[in-house]
């Protein structure tokens, strides 16, 4: 069997097997949870810069209307969840409220859609589909929300081949990918064929985990009318973290995504079902990103199931809706339960990346035992799925050694908690990587903003000089112009010769400093053109006040030497 | 016929020698032209270390003549923003003994903000500051561009209507550190507290 060898050959490392509990949520079928009164839009919703507001409160807002826009390349826009009137803006969120209405009505107010123009993505330029992309909000709804539209302009500086739509959903208790693909697996086909038109790939392969046979079958049956590109369902083996975006490559391709770099960087597109179905509703219907499926489960719900929830919705009201047994809730748990957070207020809003409501019991999930120390077993190593050495990051994250953390590579580490599931001493080794991680880029930070102040130092030290020797020029021409008809001829030839000649030096290697300078911001203007060029230009700007000084320096020794 | 054949090895010998010694003396004058290295690389690696906020607290007029100065012989203690970190680095990177901080440590980031109603125009503070950081024209209101200032109270002094405050940095959200409570992790098991700090009843 050479399959089986293939098999082993592509398999990424590690991995563990905690117990699923899909089953709670998946045995009622997808509803609507009922439309909220009020709802909390945070800003940033999404990974990069927070969107900036741009509607006044007081204003009157539908569904679907654009409430701030994205600031820079890696942002996203937001809108409206709900119709009603915007309340507060502040700098973290816009509160909206559904309008008072009249009684007789019910509670149920009236619901304005504002939609887009419909866009055919088969007909349409790619121009018009990157555009509709940038205002409809879509971000990566499987967890860490990055924004759409970057990734589909990703093929300007790769090329990618294959589009892989990542329905691995490996994390327990979550099912939200798995009914999507249940009730919407055309749509989220058809998505796909639309992302893999803008990345021009040649294929769609879709990962999928074997504890759904439902949604495969829906797949399949989905699959055989797939235009026009054909689609590869991969069913694989249920193992945490298979639907990490590097290990769920590895699985289906054998390609392994190198260190620090991205899917792109092997010619792969990697998108959650949830933001195929939200690009294609963007396009297709021209409805931007108002709505996502949630997965509320745990034992402290009556009625756990998948929701299709309005963003800004506030939890308290949705776990309500879902039937909340109040008395027994212990932890609220925003995601899945191993890379989740735990939350510490009820009323924090539903947001794009809210993928799963864990209302965890006592008894269900029980407050981890007290740490002890780590007695090097190993367990950590041989379940990681990114082949980095856990027991030695710990270490080096508790004693603070930086420089250690980045040789060991930290930064290839994806949070997925097998090394803390395994960790028979209880240690939340992922919380140490996470601050450990903050800290190295808080350093960063520093360290940019340092070298930022230095140059702008430097700028202001060579623009000083500059503005000196001019007016040393100034000096040098008046004194010239009054000598002149008195006093004929040189005295000090030679010595002012040898400093023209030394000055014309310094011209030339300012001129050279300037070309450099230009050069250097050239390049990187187009190889990153997402990158924050100004400290670049300020070097520039030096190297310029410094050839401005230089000439002038120049200039008034030939005044002398001709006087 | 021997003494002259002797001689002759003997001056051969010689002969290689000599060329041999101006060859490569030749070409080590010639790269050592060449491959010139401009400026001082240690002074640079000092530099690097130094916190960039121009503040001349350590008695010279900016970071990078207090780096020549170190590396002059200069005592390593006199950068007040630095704190103690940098003055542990700059002994790691010249083998030097780390001696106590010169000054008062600075609690936190601080940025100038200037009492917008007060100011009177005088752009006496613009002329102070070393990296630019305060916009403003002659009879016009000046003020402090946040990202840019460095904290380093050059503007306070010259000031003279007092009207420049030194006031916390805001931290933006993408810079939060998370709270770790490193305190548990190393105590016997007998001294900790009985209820790890968790997320308790909601």
């Amino acid at each position: 069997m050479s399959r089986g060898f293939e098999l082993h050959d592509r398999d990424f490392p590690g991995g563990v097997y905690p117990p699923e509990r899909k089953t709670r949520s998946t045995e009622r079928p997808l509803s609507d949870a009922p439309l909220p009164d009020r709802v909390i839009l945070p800003l940033s919703q999404h990974s990069g810069r927070p969107a900036v507001p741009c509607v006044a409160v007081g204003e009157q807002v539908n569904t679907g209307t654009l409430l701030a826009q994205p600031d820079s390349m890696i942002s996203s826009a937001l809108h409206a969840s709900i119709s009603g009137k915007v309340v507060e803006i502040n700098t973290a969120y816009i509160v909206i409220e559904k309008n008072k209405v009249s009684e007789g009505d019910g509670s149920d107010g009236e619901d304005n859609e504002t939609r887009l123009k419909r866009l055919d993505w088969r007909t349409a330029e790619p121009e018009a589909l990157l555009e509709r992309l940038d205002i409809s909000g879509v971000v990566g709804l499987g967890g860490a929300g990055f924004p759409t539209q970057v990734k589909a302009r990703v093929r300007e500086r790769h090329s990618l081949d294959t589009l892989v739509v990542n329905a691995a959903e490996c994390e327990p208790y979550i099912t939200a990918d798995d009914v999507t693909l249940r009730y919407f697996a055309a749509d989220v086909l058809e998505g796909a064929q639309l992302m893999a038109k803008l990345a021009s790939a040649e294929q769609i392969i879709v990962g999928i985990e074997d504890n759904k046979p439902e949604a495969v079958a829906a797949l399949e049956a989905a699959a055989l009318n797939a235009l026009p590109l054909p689609v590869v369902i991969n069913v694989i083996e249920t193992r945490y973290p298979s639907g990490g975006e590097r290990q769920l490559i590895k699985k289906l391709l054998g390609r392994e995504v190198p260190s620090g770099g991205l899917p792109a960087d092997v010619g792969v597109l990697c998108h959650n079902p949830g933001t195929l179905l939200a690009v294609l509703h963007a396009v297709r219907d021209g409805a931007p990103l108002t709505s996502r499926i949630v997965t509320l489960t745990g034992n402290a719900l009556m009625r756990p199931g998948n929701y299709r929830v309005r963003l800004g919705t506030p939890m308290r009201k949705l776990l309500q809706h879902a039937g909340l047994k109040d008395t027994e809730l212990n932890t609220l748990i925003h995601g899945g339960p191993m890379m989740g957070v735990a939350l510490a207020d009820l009323d924090t809003p539903v947001g794009k990346t809210t993928n799963c409501l864990i209302a965890a019991t006592a008894d269900e999930l029980p407050a981890p035992p007290t740490e002890a120390p780590c007695i090097r077993c190993g367990a950590c190593e041989d379940v990681c799925p990114a082949s980095l050495l856990p027991q030695q990051l710990h270490w080096y994250a508790r004693a603070g050694d930086d420089a250690r953390l980045e040789r060991y590579h930290l930064f290839d580490c994806i949070e997925c908690g097998a090394c803390s599931y395994v960790c028979p001493s209880h240690i939340p080794l992922v919380d140490d990587y996470r601050e450990a991680k903050a800290r190295l880029r808080l350093k960063h930070i520093e360290a940019t903003k340092a070298e930022h102040a230095k140059h702008r130092f430097e700028f202001r030290q060579a623009r000083l000089a500059r503005e000196e020797a001019e007016k040393q020029a100034r000096r040098e021409a008046r004194l010239a112009r009054a000598k002149r008809p008195a006093q004929a001829g040189t005295n000090d030839g030679d010595t002012a010769q040898a400093d023209i000649r030394s000055l014309r030096i310094a011209q030339t290697a300012a001129k050279a400093a300037v070309r450099k300078a230009e050069k250097t911001l050239a390049r990187t203007a187009e190889q990153d053109p997402q990158q924050d060029l100004s400290d670049l230009e300020t070097q520039l700007a030096t190297a310029q006040e410094n050839l401005k000084a230089a000439d002038a320096k120049l200039s008034a020794a030939r005044q002398q030497t001709t006087s | 016929m021997l003494a002259s054949n002797t001689l002759i090895s003997l001056l051969s010998a010689v002969a290689v020698l000599a060329g041999l010694g101006v060859g490569f003396g030749a070409l080590l004058g010639f790269v050592g032209e060449r491959f010139k290295v401009k400026g001082n690389p240690l002074v640079e690696k000092i530099d690097a270390l130094l916190p960039q906020t121009q503040c001349g607290q350590c008695g010279y007029p900016g970071c990078r003549p207090y780096a020549e100065a170190i590396n002059e012989g200069d005592a390593i203690n006199k950068c007040p923003p630095g704190g103690e970190s940098t003055i542990a680095a700059l002994a790691d990177l010249l083998g030097r003994e780390p001696e106590p901080l010169d000054g008062e440590a600075q609690a936190e980031e601080r940025v100038a903000f200037i009492r917008e109603e007060e100011c009177i125009g005088c752009t006496k503070c613009i002329q102070a500051c070393p990296v630019d950081a305060i916009i403003g024209a002659a009879k016009q209101m000046h003020t402090v561009i946040e990202d840019e200032c460095t904290g380093c109270d050059l503007c306070l002094a010259p000031c003279p209507v007092d009207c420049i405050d030194m006031l916390p940095r805001s931290t933006p959200l993408t810079q939060w550190q998370p709270v770790v409570n490193a305190a548990t992790a190393n105590l016997i098991a007998s001294d900790r507290a009985e209820e790890p700090p968790h997320v308790a009843r909601l």
